[in-house]
């Protein structure tokens, strides 16, 4: 859980789908400007940051981890920079997620008198991955807005 | 998060394993006594009674001491400098008890710790053994197997489900019996991966 920074090249950027803004790639790998490397399988990236995922293209490069989701939220590479966290939509399914489950409870709670314990799990899972996906969200923002300014 | 430096863990992976092998052996002698009676063990059977204390004893121990070592094992691999995981220590014992992600996310984070053990930098490369998947698969029916035989037993009212309650309690048993020898190979298999990495890096090898 958390963001985390690579400074170097696109060495291998394999689509794997793409669906309106959402691009996953599968891998995208990194050359490392230290010589090493770094790959991530099914990566997800939004917006126009794809575009500065292309092989051979260098600079810094900003990702995330947020539950079992990872991606791509910002590059600034020589074609100039772009951020967009590919996560805003878990946040909103994850919204849907405990008011729906509020609402089934609150119902079941009035009708019959009984909790369902399914609906107290749902609402559980949507409370913590709504919390750690906006956590996650804030903290990239930030990775990326600490670094504004510089190429 | 912060890095700090890597622990080594072979004392408390020692006595996880002792306490797995120790809840294998009691879920045996469980599924024994279980199949021996024939049928539910009667609440006045004080051997089994006892057998079924001793066995919830070992779970909570042993729970608590593995997940002391699942997260000082996942605090190395980020020691070690692996980037990305999708936990980190404290979320790695966390995922254990969030409903619904407890089906699929501890086993995401410790197929992880393996990886980043092997390969810190490149960590998703790497490919975790399938005895990690073998062991959640046990990990989980047995739990659902013991979850449905204590609801069903205690269906009072509905002794039509006793026969089914007595499958599921035996079958429980036996599932914990390979999840729990599984689990005691995978704690001393990444302990190991752990202590050479740590001693590789004490020697100054990457």
């Amino acid at each position: 859980m958390g963001t985390s920074i690579v400074d170097g090249t696109v060495e291998e950027a394999v689509v794997k789908r793409k669906r309106g803004a959402l691009t996953v790639y599968s891998p995208l790998t990194f050359r490392l400007n230290d010589g090493g490397s770094r790959t991530i399988k099914s990566a997800v990236v939004s917006g126009d940051v794809a575009n500065h995922l292309q092989p051979g293209k260098s600079g810094r490069f900003y990702l995330f981890t947020a539950l079992d989701l990872k991606g791509v939220h910002g590059a600034r590479t020589a074609d100039g920079a772009a951020y967009e966290f590919p996560g805003k939509n878990n946040a909103i399914i994850f919204i849907v997620l405990i008011v729906t489950n509020i609402l089934w409870i609150g119902l079941r709670i009035t009708v019959d008198d009984g909790v369902p314990l399914l609906g107290v799990a749902l609402l559980g899972l949507g409370v913590v991955g709504f919390f750690l996906t906006r956590k996650t969200q804030a903290e990239a923002k930030a990775q990326f807005d600490r670094d504004r300014g510089t190429a | 998060m912060s890095r700090g430096e890597p622990r080594p863990l072979s004392s408390l992976a020692r006595t996880t394993r002792i306490l797995l092998i120790a809840q294998a052996t009691i879920a045996g002698m469980a599924a024994i006594m279980t199949y021996a009676h024939g049928g539910p063990v009667p609440e006045d059977n004080a051997l089994y009674a006892l057998v079924v204390l001793v066995q919830f004893l070992l779970y909570i121990a042993g729970g608590i001491v593995f997940l002391i070592w699942v997260y000082r094992s996942t605090a190395n691999a980020h020691a070690f400098g692996a980037e990305g995981m999708s936990a980190g220590p404290g979320l790695a014992v966390g995922w254990y008890f969030i409903p619904i992600a407890n089906l699929w996310m501890p086993l995401t984070a410790m197929r992880e710790t393996w990886k980043a053990s092997v390969n810190p930098p490149n960590w998703e490369v790497e490919r975790a053994p399938a005895t990690m998947g073998l062991w959640w698969f046990f990990w989980i029916t047995g739990n659902i197997a013991g979850i449905a035989a204590a609801r069903l037993g205690w269906e009072e009212a509905a002794p039509e489900t006793a026969g089914i309650s007595y499958i599921l309690s035996i079958a429980s048993d036996l599932l914990t019996i390979p999840g729990a020898l599984l689990l005691t190979g995978i704690v001393g298999a990444i302990t190991r991966l752990q202590a050479d990495r740590m001693n590789h890096q004490q020697r100054g090898i990457s």
